[in-house]
């Protein structure tokens, strides 16, 4: 279900990205860079805990499917050229992995009492805002 | 396995869909991106209607492209951010005064940074300074966001080098031969 849900999150910004570089040109979307792979990443998990709060994993497939999902969809809508392509589908494949792994023992670990309904919401931003500290240790 | 297999079909199905769009959107994209930018050099540079790109080969590695209106240039720079390169057009009279900037590329860290591209108030600091734009000096850096301010400056101030024979070796200086 993680696979399913983030190939449609990515592909939808892939649609965003042709649509405004072909109509609006003026506009600047963030590129497919760490802080995006993540945060699309931790859009598609918090968007999985709430249809299938139960899924369970088989991290090889969740990982190569990942890589595939980045490579391809940013390929197919120009978010990543030629030569960056390898590097993109990499880079989001382990970034969505590790993601999802952190992302599944903190939800796990809020989801008890009143915050239960929050906790997939919460541990996304928490986990986004830790993406971008690590992009500025970077 | 069933189930990848299911996946990878449809995931190709989708990367198969947004080439196409893209590639069918290919002749609209480059003439509204050349419409685009000559508005936005228009805007930037204020009495020059036509706008010709010159071959920049200073030694200033922060200019990337130079075009040259009637009143003035339209010049390219590329520096360093916090995340990433940092690509501004930046209008400047042929008196050397800075007359308009656009953020071309940014990508710097959302709620940070990234608000430079939009905030009016920092952007603005810069129309009408003369290669002197020093963040924390002359300019307001935008809060938590000082490298991102310091990049802006930079370029700023290199285009305005440019024009003003800062940069000698460039075609911009009107003392040449």
């Amino acid at each position: 279900m993680l696979n399913t849900v983030l190939a449609l999150v990515v592909a939808v910004y892939g649609l965003v990205w042709v649509l405004a570089g072909a109509f609006a040109p003026a506009v600047v979307l963030p590129s497919m860079g760490f802080s995006m792979m993540a945060a699309l990443s931790v859009l598609a998990l918090a968007v999985e805990s709430y249809l299938a709060p139960r899924g369970k994993r088989n991290w090889a497939v969740v990982a190569v499917l990942a890589v595939l999902t980045f490579g391809l969809l940013s390929w197919a809508a120009g978010m990543a050229g030629r030569e960056n392509v390898i590097v993109t589908a990499v880079l989001g494949g382990a970034t969505c992995t590790v993601l999802a792994l952190v992302f599944q023992a903190l939800r796990e670990r809020m989801s008890s009492g009143p915050a239960c309904k929050a906790a997939p919401v919460v541990t996304a931003g928490m986990l986004f805002l830790a993406c971008q500290c690590l992009v500025g240790i970077l | 396995m069933k189930n990848a297999l299911k996946h990878l079909a449809v995931l190709v199905a989708a990367a198969a869909v947004l080439a196409g769009l893209r590639m069918g959107l290919a002749g609209t994209a480059a003439a509204n991106r050349e419409a685009e930018a000559a508005e936005m050099m228009g805007l930037l540079l204020p009495g020059s209607a036509s706008f010709t790109p010159e071959a920049y080969d200073g030694e200033d590695a922060n200019i990337t492209a130079v075009y040259k209106g009637d009143t003035g240039y339209v010049v390219e720079t590329t520096t360093a951010g916090y995340v990433d390169d940092v690509v501004l057009w930046v209008g400047v009279s042929n008196e050397g005064k800075v007359t308009g900037l656009s953020a071309r590329e940014l990508h710097e860290t959302f709620g940070l940074g990234q608000g430079a591209m939009s905030n009016v108030d920092f952007m603005g600091q810069f129309v009408g300074t003369s290669g002197d734009a020093a963040v924390g000096e002359t300019v307001d850096a935008l809060t938590g966001a000082t490298v991102t301010s310091k990049a802006v400056a930079k370029g700023v101030n290199s285009a305005v080098a440019f024009v003003t024979g800062a940069d000698v070796s460039s075609s911009a200086t009107e003392w040449e031969g």
